[in-house]
């Protein structure tokens, strides 16, 4: 007997750019998984996602695409609200291989994912750069990231001040 | 983000880099897991320190993002900068459940058979004053480890936090007394005076989940 026929959905980026893509792959999306859950008719007009570019949507549904099946985080449990506990960094083989891209297009995943609702890719994201952070003087994280430092003379005085604390050990 | 005028400098959007296109709950995000993904304290220590260092922006949201703040370590000797350190801690971590740790074992301290525990540096009255910091906060432990040479700073624990009227939070205790003598063949419980069997917080612990005791006496 032949499988019954996956529900194709089509969606438009913010480039126009359109994919058509299996509907259990873009339910890896509770934003998208939602949509698609209040129409109640096919529709044939690409779903649009205003926030999202072809290419991050690209990666995106590379990522979707392969975790397809895998069963969705419940969603706000005591433990994943708490952000005080343990928490492992690891990221299995693939992601990690998946979310090795340069810093501009890691940063499109990280907001794509927030927009689209896709906890465990926000997850990778944020676990990435959490793991280019550690380990890291501030100097080293402002050159890592380009950012400027730009404390105000009071500030550094009290940053200074502060330091002495990292030594009380 | 609009502009960002800082003194003299303007930065633009146009002009940021990628990183500081996050909006600010996932950079907080990402600051509380580079934080907690380490067993290490004094890890979980620097870390919001470092990322607080690092500009204007992530300074203001790393201090107003608790859950970055909540470990607490107190050391013997204990010096006036980790006062300051937990005292200020214990603000920035606002509501956020604590993980402390206080070891108060003293590197020069040689335990013998023979050994007045009395003289050990660091006393029950010590334990008391540390406690006075950090008690007030009691409702918001989540984990307390205490490692200690002598008898008389675990009695101080014990015999003050049995006081407290409920720790709602707290889900380990961890309460070693570091040094194997007290296990040896023949030997009894010293010092006598303090022999006495106090509740672990009263028996008012009701999440009370994981409980290590090394040569401590508790009522049970």
């Amino acid at each position: 007997m032949a499988a019954p026929a996956t529900q194709q959905i089509k969606i438009r980026c913010n480039d126009e750019k359109e994919f058509t893509v299996d509907r259990d792959v873009l339910e890896r999306s509770v934003l998208i998984k939602n949509m698609l859950e209040d129409v109640t008719e096919q529709q044939d007009a690409p779903i649009p996602l205003p926030n999202v570019s072809g290419p991050v949507m690209a990666k995106v549904l590379e990522y979707c695409t392969h975790h397809r099946g895998e069963p969705l985080p419940s969603a706000d449990t005591e433990q994943s609200q708490d952000e005080t506990r343990k928490r492992t960094t690891d990221i299995s083989e693939w992601d990690q291989k998946f979310i090795t891209v340069d810093q501009e297009m890691l940063f499109e995943i990280i907001l794509a994912a927030n927009y689209l609702d896709i906890k465990s890719l926000l997850d990778v994201g944020c676990k990435t750069v959490a793991n280019m952070i550690k380990g890291k003087t501030p100097e080293e994280i402002r050159k890592l990231f380009n950012i400027v430092n730009d404390f105000t003379p009071e500030e550094e005085a009290q940053i200074k001040k502060e330091n002495e604390w990292a030594e009380d050990r | 983000m609009s502009d960002v005028r800082r003194g003299s400098r303007i930065l633009s959007p146009l002009n940021l880099p990628p990183i500081q296109g996050l909006p600010n709950e996932l950079l907080s995000s990402i600051f509380a897991y580079a934080t907690h993904q380490h067993h290490d304290p004094y890890y979980t220590i620097l870390l919001p320190l470092m990322v607080s260092h690092v500009c204007a922006r992530w300074r203001e949201i790393s201090l107003s993002t608790g859950a970055l703040w909540t470990q607490l370590i107190l050391t013997f000797p204990t010096s006036e900068g980790q006062l300051i350190r937990t005292a200020e801690w214990l603000t920035r971590s606002k509501a956020a459940p604590l993980h402390i740790l206080l070891d108060v074992r003293d590197p020069g301290w040689e335990w013998k058979p023979d050994s007045d525990e009395s003289t050990h540096l660091f006393t029950g009255v010590d334990m008391e004053r540390t406690l006075r910091l950090i008690l007030p906060h009691v409702g918001r432990w989540r984990e307390c480890e205490l490692l200690a040479d002598t008898w008389a700073p675990i009695h101080s624990f014990l015999s003050d936090t049995s006081q407290v009227e409920s720790v709602p939070m707290l889900e380990f205790v961890s309460l070693s007394r570091c040094n194997a003598f007290f296990a040896e063949r023949g030997e009894v419980f010293r010092p006598r005076n303090l022999a006495e069997p106090i509740p672990l917080f009263g028996g008012r612990a009701n999440r009370l989940r994981d409980v290590e005791l090394a040569g401590v006496h508790v009522e049970w």
